[in-house]
Parts: structure tokens; C-alpha cells; sequence
């Protein structure tokens, strides 16, 4: 018996008991079970990492029971069942949730002390891991939608968890229906695979891919179009809601009315980057999709820089950090535009440590702050908070991609196969690539500056109550900041030079990614290349320096709408844009069908006309019951006779 | 030739007594009228060469059952219902039924009837007996236990009483003290305290 | 010599005429019992007619069990009448309606 299913069981276990105990036993009992229950996870998915990293075991799948059985079709059955695929990719992912699901647990405790739903954020925490490892486990495109809905669904519980905040429930709303425009495009494209596999297993539709299935055709509205290209696009929309690319990021911003551990571990670590990941789990067709990756390439450009350049005018703590998040999406979104899946995946694990680490920093400033989210009534926290600090360097050095830190490794990594990918415009790609590790370093640093340097805006007496929050919130910290600056040096060499991934082997051999690291032998020799190729690292003191003279010129006055800089800081007036040409028609339209559709046609004519018909039939029928046995013999008689009369009549055979 | 005639006067007779049953005006008459199909019924047996049978319906319906009926009409308010039915009623019942008659009778005349044995061979009480309790052993039985489970209910029914709901007369000038006053015997906290001491 | 279809006539006769009375007996339990015996006795006289014209002795009896069943059902039947006269002076259905009420 394979132990893998215990890696899901354990936290929905943990849920479920939370759920229906929780208020019993006390806070105690509910975060000691979720926690615990991930940390059972995250030591086995360790284990499974081991036998397939180390091990070199080769890929398996665990089925944990048959779900549908949907008969043969073309000679294949078709079953469907939920499992645990214990893969390369599968098993990275596992650690990544598990490890931040951890930490953000014990994290919770100190940051929700106070909080009077507590167990019920325990269950809901609990919940979204179990969803989030059912997406990572997935083996086939069901089993994904599942998990990829079951998250959704614990991000609009989180996200609206202080439901009595009108703030909270909108933009738990707003991200529900963000993600449902999305997903309609994952359905499609799982749909559009079946039609074209007659399957939903990843493995067979890659088997059906390796064998040759490599010029199918649909047609999409009468054009024939290929299908790699309709499934790539289509499946990448779901992934643009999730992993809010521009333009449906819209969600992502306003999530942060939720608890800031919420915010580091759905909205910065795992949940977010489910969209790479899938991406990256379906390389086979993607590599065969040319342009729909274009279309990647220039969304997560787009995505990257535009983000940048708002998040540098942010004044909101979390929405600085959520900012960057969207816009180290967008590398990551480059890096499967130019097939540097591995990249993209080490970005992703590095960025999932760094930006977990760097909100609950911003938790940590938050609580010891009581609940004040404005940058502009902090800094010179740093005497105060030490430990917050260092972990805010930290984080932000590897945001930027400092040499020697995490996110150095994997940053440059995408800008070098950027730099590589040969395509028409790959210089263009490349500078902008190269431009947005300037804005990352403004706002990573304007971030440290403006929190923690300078003098304190703070009244006297506020700042001297602040002091650093308790244990539990800053082991946390601490045991983040270790990955944080050493996960990019310890999984640089298996995860992208021994390819142990495997996934660039699906794909094609002239592989950017490849061109990028062919002469490279060891992460040393990659610390080598950033000092021999510096653009990068100038770029990043310069990104220092600009943000260092940001932060002193600060003035903090208002600025004019409709400047350059209020378009920016307003994040380019799309929310405005959709309410204009989205938001405000529905609900023209939606009054129409209220005022008319609904009361006329269907209260009046439907629902009270229907009833009125019924009474008044019934009362018109009611005569003819009158209870009376000798009505209903004398009924049957005339039938009898009338019916006796027509088969006479007729000539019926007697 | 006398069979014919003798048949068809007992299916006049037969049809009159029926119409009599349902049109006459006191149950009494309707009975007796009964009574006159069956006789009838039980000669056109005879003559049908069930002679054993028509005995049968003689003793146990004119004999038995018609007597009972007779009884029950004595014994109720069976003739004072009034069961004339009106004029509208009476074309609603009749033109069906005979419409019904008609067709039947349409569709008898249709059917071609195999006829295998012309009644000369006949059944005597032997035969009838012999297939009893041979053949149909078991249903005999369960028509056996039937018959008693009607004689069962055919007594005790009637002697079931409905419990009747007359409350106790209590007409002041007729009241005792026993109707008026009652003495409950309680036990008192002070003979507990006097238990409890000795 | 009686034909079978003369014999088939007066037992649909008879039927028919039980159910009309039947319907137009509708208020009075005991005539009501009486028109369902009418109907159970052309049914009996069917079986005999079959029975005598087949030369099968089923017919006969299938008759025996009916006037048995036929004898029962009336013993009980008029039992109850006695009962329900016992219980709310009439028999007449129109007035035993405290279902209805």
C-alpha cells in the first residue's frame, strides 16, 4: 500500500475534524490538527520527493478510487479516477504547498489570536491545502479541474473571510467571478482535448502526441484551426484568471482584504502559480502550440512590466506585495512563452519561499502595527522589528534576483532563455525582460526602505508600543528565509542541469533554456556569468539607488487624477474599464431581465399563472370527485360503452 | 323443440325478476324478487346439466342467504331510504346499460364458440366431488377456512359494542355526597416528621 | 337444444342489469349487496354454460367456490350492516359520511 493518498487524506481529515469539533475542543485543538496533519503531509511528500529525485524512481500513479466510468469509446475505456500521480513535477509542487501551508499554519496562530473565527480559518486553511495538493496530484485534466475549482472555492472563503467587512465580501465576489470568466476557458480546452483525444488522462494524450498525433485540426467557428493551439490558448485563459495575468489580475489586488497568511500562502505561493504549474504539467502540447506561446510570451510580458511600474506607486503594505506577485507571474509566464518550462518551475518554488516570506513580513508589520496597512504612517521599524527586517532583506534580495540568492538562480535564468529564444523579437523580449528587473528592484527595495528605514512616521507614542509579535509568528520567518536564500543554490543543479524535471525531454531539443545553461556545470558557474554579464545586477543597484531617493524625496502629497502617474497608481483604470463596459451593461442588462423577464414573464405569466390555472382547474375538476362510488361505476360504464362502441366499430378482432 | 321453449320462458322470467330486483320499490319486494331469479337461475342450471349446483344455489342462496337479506331488512332502516332515482339519473343509467347490452350482445353474436361436448356425457355428484378433492384439494380448504372466518365475523361483528359516550347523569336533584365530595387520602409533611423521628 | 350465445345473452343481460342497479341503488347497503349478487350469478351462469359446452368440469367448479366466496362475502357483508345500524341508526350511505366531514 502506497502512502501518497495520506498526503491528501491528512489535511481534509484535519478540515473535517476542524469543522465539526473545532468550536468544542477550542483553538487549541484546531490548529494543532491542521497543523500537524500538514506537517504529516510534508513529511511524506519529502519522501516521494526523495524516491524520485534521489531515487530516480520512475513516475507512478497511485489511484485512491474510480470515479466515472464512462464506457469505450474508439475502443478505449474511458475512467476516470482520483488519484495521486507521483511525478517530478507533482512531488516539487507537494513540498512547495506543504512547507508554505506549514509555516503559514504557525504563523496563523500568533497572527490570529485574536480573531474570533479562528477555527473556522484553521479548517478553511486546512481545506485549501487538501484542494491545492488534489490539483498538484492531478493525472488527469478532471482531477485538475476538481482541485483547480476546490481552490478557487477555499480563495473566495479566505478572501471573504471576515465577511462582515463590505470590502472582504466584494472582493471575494470580484475574484469568484474573475475566475469563473477564466475557467470557462479551461472547461473549453478540456473539452476541446477529449474531442480531439478522446481522453482526459495526461499520460495518454501525451502517448497520442509522442506517437505522431502532432497536425490535428477543429474547427473553431467554421476556421480550421490546429488544435494544439485552440487547447494551449484555451487552457492558458483559465491559467491568466488563476494566475492573474493581466488583463484579468483585476481579482488579485482586492484580495488582499484577507488575512495577510491567506495572502502569502494562496495569493503569492501556490494557488497563483497553479496556472504555471499546468502549463507547465501539459509542456508536451504547449511545445507544439507556436502561437499560442507567443501569445504567453506577450501576455507575461505585459503582465510583468505593467505590474512593475504599479506596484513601485503603491501605498498599501499588501497591495505593494501583491503587486510584485502578479508581476513575478509574469516572468514566470515568460518563461513557458519561450519553453523554459524548468524555469519557469524553479521560479516558481523559489517565488513561492521568497514572496510567502516577504507578506508575512508584511503580516508581521501589520500586527505589530494593529492593523495598520499604509506605508506612509510607517518606517524606521527596523530597530524595532529586527528580526521582520533581516527577513524583508532577505526577501527582497532574492526578489530582485541578488546574486547568491534563490531568486537570482531562477530569474535569470528565464531572461536568459529570453535572450535565447531566437524568435524575431527576442531582443525586444529580452530588454523589457531586463527593464523589469529594474522595477522589481525599485519596488522590492522602496518596500524595505519605506517600511523599515528612515525616520518613523509614527506618533512617539505608537512607536514605542511597537515590538516584535510572538514566536510562533516569527519562526515562521525564519524557517521561510532559509529556503528564501538558499532553495535557488541547492535545486539549481538537479532541477535544471541534471533536467530532473524531465519535462524538457517531451519537448524540443533546441530548447532556449538549454542554449542557456549549455556551458554551465555547477551554480558557481552561473554566480560566475552574473559578474561576467552584469546588466542584470547594474540594473538592480540602480533599481537601489532609484528607490532609496523614492523613499527620502518622499513627499507623499495627493497627485492629480489622470496624470501619468494616477493612471499608474490606479492600475491603469481597469477596474474603472470593466465597470464601464462589463459591470455597468450587465446590470442594465440584469434590470431588464429583473423588471421584465423576471416579475412579468416569470412571476406573473409563470409561477402565479400556473398556480392560478391550477386552482381554477382543479376547482373545475373537483366537481367530477365527488366521492361517490356509483359516479365512478357509472364513468366507467359510458367509457366501457363508448369504447366497446369504437373497437366495434372497427372491426377489432374479437 | 321443448328445451327451446322451456329456455326461453326461464330467460323471460329470469330477465322480469331481474328488472324486478333493481325497479322495485320496497327491499322486501326486491328480495322476493330475488328469490325468483334464483329459482329460475337454478332451473336453467338443471337444464345447462349442473343439476348438483342448482340444488346448491336453491338451498344456499334462496334458503340461506335470501333469508339473512330478509332479516337485515327487517332488522334496519333499509326501507325507509328512499331510492327512487330521478328522471335525469334514470336516462343517465339507462341509455348506457342498454347501449351496453347491445354491444354485448353484438359482440356474442360475433364470436364463433367452439362447442366440444353437447352436455350429453353431463357430471354427476361423484365427479364434482372426486375433482374437490383431488384436484382442487387446496383451494377446498382455503374456501373451507373462508367460510369460517365469515362465520366468525358474521357473530362477532354484530356483538361488538361501540362504547358508548353517555357521561354519568349528574342531575342535582338526584346527587349524593358521593357525587359532590370526595375524601383523598394524602400523606401530610407533619406524620412524615413524626415517621421519620420513631 | 339451448345454443351457448342464447345463454351468453341473458348472463350479460343479468350483468348489466346489476351494475344499473348497482348505481341506481346507490343510498341502500342491503340493495346494493343484492345487485352484486345479480352480478356474481351471471358470472355463474356463464362458467356453467362454458362448462357444459367444453365438457370440462373446471367450470363447475370454479361455480362451488364462488358460491362459497359469494356466501361468505354476504354473511360478512350484512354483518356489518347490522353494525354500522348499530352504530349510527341508518344505512343509508348518504348520511355515512363522517369521513367526508
Amino acid at each position: 500500500m502506497d502512502l501518497s493518498f495520506i498526503i491528501l487524506l491528512a489535511p481534509l481529515l484535519a478540515a473535517i475534524l476542524v469543522a465539526l469539533f473545532g468550536n468544542k475542543f477550542g483553538r487549541k485543538f484546531s490548529h494543532l490538527v491542521t497543523s500537524i496533519s500538514v506537517l504529516i503531509a510534508l513529511i511524506l511528500s519529502c519522501v516521494l520527493f526523495s524516491r524520485v529525485f534521489i531515487a530516480q524512481q520512475t513516475p507512478y500513479y497511485v489511484e485512491m478510487f474510480r470515479w466515472l466510468d464512462l464506457g469505450a469509446l474508439d475502443a478505449m475505456r474511458i475512467r476516470i479516477s482520483i488519484g495521486v500521480f507521483v511525478g517530478p513535477l507533482s512531488t516539487l509542487m507537494m513540498i512547495v504547498v506543504c512547507s508554505v501551508s506549514f509555516c503559514v499554519h504557525v504563523f496563523s496562530i500568533g497572527y490570529m489570536a485574536e480573531d474570533e473565527s479562528y477555527n473556522r480559518f484553521f479548517c478553511y486553511i486546512a481545506f485549501f491545502t487538501f484542494s491545492m495538493l488534489v490539483l498538484v496530484a492531478a493525472n488527469n485534466f478532471l482531477q485538475l479541474f476538481i482541485g483547480w475549482e476546490a481552490v478557487g472555492l477555499s480563495s473566495y472563503l479566505l478572501i471573504g473571510f471576515w465577511f462582515t467587512k463590505q470590502s472582504a465580501t466584494a472582493a471575494s465576489l470580484k475574484a469568484f467571478l474573475v475566475n469563473r470568466v477564466s475557467d470557462i476557458g479551461l472547461v473549453l480546452g478540456v473539452a476541446v482535448v477529449f474531442y480531439c483525444f478522446h481522453t482526459f488522462e495526461f499520460a495518454e494524450v501525451f502517448a497520442q502526441i509522442s506517437a505522431g498525433e502532432t497536425a490535428k485540426q477543429v474547427d473553431i467557428f467554421g476556421y480550421s484551426v490546429s488544435a494544439f493551439d485552440a487547447i494551449a490558448i484555451l487552457l492558458f485563459v483559465g491559467a491568466m484568471g488563476k494566475s492573474a495575468q493581466f488583463p484579468l489580475h483585476v481579482w488579485l489586488p482586492d484580495s488582499m482584504e484577507g488575512p495577510t497568511p491567506i495572502s502569502a500562502l494562496i495569493h503569492a505561493a501556490t494557488m497563483v502559480t497553479a496556472g504555471v504549474f499546468m502549463v507547465a504539467r501539459l509542456a508536451p502540447i504547449y511545445e507544439l502550440a507556436d502561437i499560442a506561446r507567443s501569445f504567453i510570451l506577450i501576455i507575461g510580458t505585459i503582465t510583468a512590466i505593467s505590474m512593475g511600474f504599479v506596484a513601485i506607486l503603491q501605498y498599501d503594505i499588501k497591495r505593494i506585495v501583491a503587486y510584485s506577485t502578479i508581476s513575478q507571474l509574469g516572468y514566470m509566464v515568460i518563461g513557458l512563452g519561450v519553453s523554459a518550462y524548468s524555469a519557469s518551475i524553479f521560479h516558481l518554488v523559489t517565488h513561492a519561499f521568497f514572496k510567502a516570506l516577504m507578506f508575512l513580513v508584511a503580516g508581521a508589520v501589520i500586527l505589530a502595527l494593529h492593523h495598520k496597512q499604509d506605508v506612509k504612517d510607517m518606517g524606521g521599524l527596523s530597530k524595532k522589528m529586527p528580526i521582520s527586517f533581516i527577513c524583508s532583506v532577505v526577501a527582497a534580495l532574492a526578489l530582485v534576483g541578488f546574486p547568491g540568492t534563490s531568486g537570482f538562480f531562477s530569474k535569470e535564468l528565464i531572461i536568459e532563455s529570453v535572450h535565447n529564444s531566437g524568435g524575431e523579437y527576442a531582443q525586444l523580449f529580452y530588454i523589457l525582460a531586463l527593464f523589469g528587473v529594474l522595477l522589481t528592484s525599485i519596488y522590492s527595495f522602496r518596500f524595505v526602505f519605506i517600511v523599515f528605514l528612515g525616520k518613523t512616521r509614527l506618533s512617539d507614542k505608537d512607536y514605542n508600543h511597537v515590538h516584535e509579535p510572538t514566536k510562533s509568528v516569527t519562526i515562521p520567518l525564519v524557517l521561510l528565509a532559509i529556503p528564501a536564500l538558499l532553495s535557488g543554490a541547492v535545486l539549481f543543479d538537479s532541477l535544471i542541469l541534471n533536467n530532473a524535471l524531465n519535462i524538457s525531454a517531451l519537448v524540443d531539443k533546441s530548447n532556449p533554456l538549454a542554449l542557456a545553461t549549455s556551458e554551465l556545470s555547477g551554480w558557481c558557474d552561473m554566480l560566475l556569468s552574473a559578474v561576467k554579464h552584469p546588466a542584470a545586477l547594474i540594473l538592480i543597484l540602480l533599481g537601489a539607488g532609484i528607490a532609496w531617493f523614492i523613499t527620502k524625496s518622499a513627499e507623499f502629497k495627493r497627485h492629480k487624477q489622470f496624470s501619468m502617474h494616477g493612471i499608474v497608481s490606479n492600475g491603469y483604470y481597469l477596474n474603472e474599464i470593466y465597470k464601464l463596459f462589463i459591470v455597468h451593461p450587465a446590470h442594465i442588462i440584469a434590470s431588464i431581465a429583473h423588471k421584465f423577464f423576471d416579475l412579468i414573464v416569470i412571476d406573473k405569466v409563470f409561477v402565479n399563472g400556473i398556480a392560478v390555472l391550477v386552482e381554477k382547474s382543479s376547482r373545475l375538476f373537483k366537481k367530477s370527485q365527488t366521492g361517490y362510488v356509483y359516479h365512478y361505476l357509472l364513468a366507467m360504464l359510458v367509457f366501457v360503452v363508448v369504447f366497446g362502441w369504437l373497437s366495434i366499430r372497427n372491426g377489432v378482432a374479437l | 323443440m321443448i328445451d327451446t321453449i322451456i329456455f326461453y320462458s326461464i330467460c323471460t322470467v329470469t330477465i322480469g325478476a331481474a328488472l324486478a330486483v333493481i325497479t322495485a320499490k320496497k327491499s322486501v319486494y326486491a328480495i322476493m324478487a330475488m328469490v325468483l331469479t334464483f329459482f329460475s337461475a337454478a332451473t336453467l342450471w338443471v337444464l345447462l346439466n349442473a343439476e348438483f349446483l342448482a340444488m346448491m344455489l336453491v338451498v344456499v342462496y334462496v334458503g340461506a342467504v335470501m333469508v339473512l337479506f330478509l332479516f337485515v331488512v327487517m332488522m334496519t332502516d333499509a326501507e325507509t331510504v328512499q331510492h327512487r332515482p330521478s328522471k335525469l339519473l334514470s336516462v343517465f343509467i339507462g341509455v348506457p346499460t342498454i347501449a351496453f347490452i347491445l354491444e354485448l350482445i353484438i359482440v356474442i353474436s360475433k364470436t364463433d364458440y367452439k362447442v366440444v361436448a353437447d352436455g350429453a356425457a353431463g357430471f354427476d355428484v361423484k365427479a364434482i366431488g372426486y375433482a374437490l378433492f383431488t384436484e382442487y384439494v387446496y383451494a377446498t380448504e382455503v374456501a373451507a377456512v373462508i367460510l369460517l372466518v365469515a362465520i366468525i365475523a358474521a357473530i362477532s361483528l354484530p356483538g361488538v359494542k361501540p362504547p358508548k359516550k353517555i357521561e354519568k347523569d349528574l342531575d342535582p336533584n338526584h346527587a349524593d355526597k358521593r357525587n359532590r365530595l370526595s375524601i383523598v387520602k394524602m400523606s401530610s409533611a407533619a406524620s412524615n416528621n413524626v415517621g421519620s423521628e420513631s | 337444444m339451448i345454443e351457448i350465445k342464447d345463454v351468453l345473452v341473458l348472463s350479460s343481460i343479468l350483468f348489466s342489469l346489476g351494475v344499473a342497479g348497482v348505481i341506481m341503488h346507490r343510498r341502500n347497503l342491503v340493495r346494493l349487496l343484492m345487485c352484486v349478487e345479480l352480478i356474481l350469478l351471471a358470472v355463474n351462469i356463464n362458467f356453467i354454460a362454458f362448462s357444459n359446452s367444453l365438457g370440462d368440469i373446471s367450470g363447475q367448479i370454479f361455480v362451488f367456490f364462488i358460491l362459497t366466496i359469494a356466501a361468505a362475502e354476504s354473511a360478512v357483508g350484512l354483518a356489518l350492516i347490522i353494525t354500522i345500524y348499530r352504530e349510527y341508526n341508518t344505512v343509508d350511505l348518504d348520511k355515512l359520511n363522517s369521513l367526508k366531514e
